[in-house]
């Protein structure tokens, strides 16, 4: 199925939706079954609810605008899944639903649709989420039982768990975010297919570990707890609202990397990783323009 | 902890934590001008940044040492709008002065569209502590509006080639992008 | 200026923007918008009152002047009445009391004042101010009601409602009043908001 998509700069003319789309849920798969294996039935039930309505209301949204149906693309089943790999297990189902609605609606609906909006909308419901309904996004489980635990996640007590542990995921957090082997093997797979490349999320890493360690924290420790990993793979590298330029993308994802850290240490909120990625979602447009003259016409022969 | 720590911290409040555009929500003429490019916004940003300076320091000393002695405190707003509208328009001129680029981008009646909420902002809560913490206020929150105003200009040049609705074209996309932003610079609350 | 202005029909909030930056800060409740509003608009009838009667004298610039300083003026009546009177809503409303004084709703308002007829002037004045502050009022009530579920301070949704917190909080704001003015436009269509405010 060929899109029509506008001109934008950042969407890619060669490579169609539906094939892009695929590849990032064949990616997201090994997080998927990571988080059910870990946190059961319910973090199934929150990936199903909430892609069901991002599909939904996408569905809406283009009738209501007049515009022709293009669910098939896949684009809204992927924000609503990573959505939901970004919440708590133990979220309340219509947390993901508000979280679609906003994601799909005015994220990226009201700017346009698919191509058009400047901010990741999984990660701007994310915040949403987290500024309005925070007892409900910040209810940890731990991933052994089924009853509801609350805990704390690595990023309050760092020394409780050893790097192995963080490493496989058997900790408390997000459905998605805390298995980094699982996260490694979709990142490997996004890599062999070329959907994307390596500047975003080695930059992203490299300079959240270097900050991290500048502001007295354990480099290795900082790389595998929280979101981190998870974001520098699936949600800075969105084609859409990442800068086009590999030079730019590197600043990108170095200062995603930086605030990221800086509010993982100073800051009133423990995890980071979404505001470093929305404010340099925010910053892109203007890092694009600072390489434009030079790869106009070459970045998206570049990218494939 | 030294001078320059202090100022330091102060800068990133003033530019992040407690940005005028996106947390203050003193800055909404940063979203009503059409700034066209970048380049235009930074010269507008930069221009009012420089008036929020200036209005700031000159407002406390009318405040503390003209109104205040001569008990007129009532008439502080009168005498704040006058000293502000006063510096954006000497600050014009002598900004045409230097570079007619700058003068260009500023337009006709720079001086009337640089009298807004950011500038008498600074100087009402500059007004708390002594003259330098006053003229800081405004220079480093004026950095913050600076900043606001090149982001949102970034992000309106990329909307031109987007297929926004036609009731959301304009200011009311422009107001939703920046609401968006300023969901992000929530992650700086208790920096 | 052509005397278009409305309460439903080119609204000065809504569809011109005018006095954006209380209209997103201080509308957390009903009855702020309500407040800050109203404060407006009595300000902005005084200042349309004065330069209708003496703004023909003057020319471009020098009315600009003279409406900021007696936007001024008014603005700090508007304070003295507020902490007199209302005090608990003087101190929700805090600095944007004094930033009445700057409000592109009374400069434009007041410039444009200038030059028409007395009569004129202050029904314009009368109309853009009730058309602000009822937007203003809506605004704060949306707002009010998702935040905090609540209207004019009665609870009125059921309790199992969990608050939408950043209904309240900046972020909302913007996105409301901004997803509020592409409603406004839609439905009561557009003739392109091309006017610069101050």
């Amino acid at each position: 199925m060929k899109l029509n998509l506008n001109p934008a700069p950042h969407v890619h003319s060669r490579q169609d939706t539906r094939w892009l789309m695929g590849n990032v849920l064949i990616a997201l798969l090994p997080c998927c079954v990571a988080g059910v294996v870990y946190f059961g039935v319910p973090a199934l039930m929150l990936m199903a609810v909430s892609m069901a309505s991002a599909v939904l209301f996408e569905a809406l949204w283009q009738k209501l605008c007049g515009r022709k149906l293009l669910i098939a693309d896949g684009s809204a089943a992927v924000t609503g899944l990573i959505l939901a790999l970004n919440l708590p297990p133990r979220a309340p189902w219509w947390l993901a639903v508000m979280g679609s609605a906003f994601a799909v609606v005015i994220v990226k609906g009201l700017f346009g649709g698919l191509g058009d909006n400047f901010i990741n909308p999984a990660m701007a419901a994310r915040a949403l989420l987290l500024a309005s309904w925070p007892k409900f996004m910040t209810a940890w489980t731990a991933p052994s039982g089924l009853d509801a635990v609350t805990s704390a996640t690595p990023l309050m007590t760092p020394a409780a768990w050893t790097p192995l542990e963080l490493f496989l995921g058997r900790i408390p957090g997000c459905i998605g975010e805390t298995c980094k082997l699982a996260i490694l093997a979709g990142l490997a797979w996004l890599l062999i297919t070329r959907t994307i490349k390596w500047h975003i999320p080695v930059a992203m890493m490299a300079s959240l570990c270097l900050f991290s360690w500048i502001f007295g924290k354990d480099p290795v420790a900082a790389a595998l707890s929280g979101g981190a990993l998870f974001g520098a793979a699936f949600m800075a590298t969105d084609y859409v609202t990442c800068p086009v330029h590999p030079a730019a993308q590197m600043i990108y994802a170095a200062g995603a990397g930086l605030v990221a850290a800086v509010i993982r240490s100073y800051a009133g909120y423990p995890e980071g990783v979404t505001y470093g990625i929305l404010l340099m979602n925010a910053a892109a447009p203007l890092l694009d323009k600072c390489f434009r003259r030079r790869v106009y016409g070459h970045g998206r022969e570049a990218a494939k | 902890m030294s001078n320059l720590t202090r100022a330091l911290l102060f800068l990133v409040s003033c530019v992040f934590t407690q940005n005028f555009v996106f947390v203050r929500l003193m800055g909404g003429s940063a979203l009503l001008k059409k700034a066209g490019s970048v380049a235009t916004a930074a010269i507008v940003g930069g221009y009012t940044a420089l008036v929020m300076a200036v209005s700031a320091a000159l407002n406390w000393i009318v405040y503390k040492k003209a109104l205040v002695p001569l008990g007129a405190k009532s008439l502080y707003l009168v005498a704040f709008a006058a000293v502000a509208l006063l510096s954006a328009w000497l600050i014009a001129l002598a900004l045409k002065r230097v570079s007619p680029r700058v003068g260009k981008a500023l337009g006709e009646n720079g001086a009337a569209l640089a009298v807004n909420c950011a500038v008498l902002g600074a100087s009402l809560i500059g007004m708390g502590g002594g003259i330098v913490r006053a003229a800081l206020t405004g220079l480093f929150g004026g950095l913050g509006y600076l900043l606001a105003l090149v982001l949102l200009a970034g992000v309106q040049e990329r909307l031109e080639f987007s297929r926004v609705p036609e009731s959301m074209k304009g200011l009311p996309i422009s107001l939703v992008s920046a609401g968006l932003i300023a969901l992000a610079f929530m992650g700086f609350i208790g920096l | 200026m052509d005397g278009k202005h409305g309460i439903l029909g080119n609204n000065p909030l809504l569809r011109l923007g005018l006095g954006i930056c209380p209209a997103v800060a201080v509308t957390t409740t009903a009855l702020n918008g309500l407040g800050m509003g109203v404060a407006t608009a009595g300000a902005l009838l005084l200042t349309s009152f004065v330069m209708g009667l003496i703004g023909g004298a003057l020319n471009e610039k020098a009315r600009f002047a003279v409406t900021l300083i007696l936007s001024a003026a008014f603005a700090s009546v508007a304070q003295m009445v507020l902490r007199g009177w209302f005090p608990a809503l003087n101190d929700s409303l805090g600095v944007f009391v004094p930033l009445i004084a700057v409000s592109s709703l009374i400069l434009c308002g007041g410039s444009e004042a200038a030059g028409r007829g007395f009569g004129a002037a202050i029904a314009d004045g009368l109309v853009m101010g009730i058309g602000y502050a009822v937007a203003m009022t809506l605004l704060g009530a949306v707002r009010e009601l998702l935040g905090r579920g609540t209207a004019f301070g009665a609870a009125v949704l059921p309790a199992a409602y969990e608050p939408l917190l950043l209904a309240a909080l900046p972020a909302g704001g913007l996105m409301l009043l901004g997803i509020a003015m592409g409603l406004y436009n839609a439905v009561f269509g557009r003739g392109r908001n091309g006017k610069e405010g101050a």
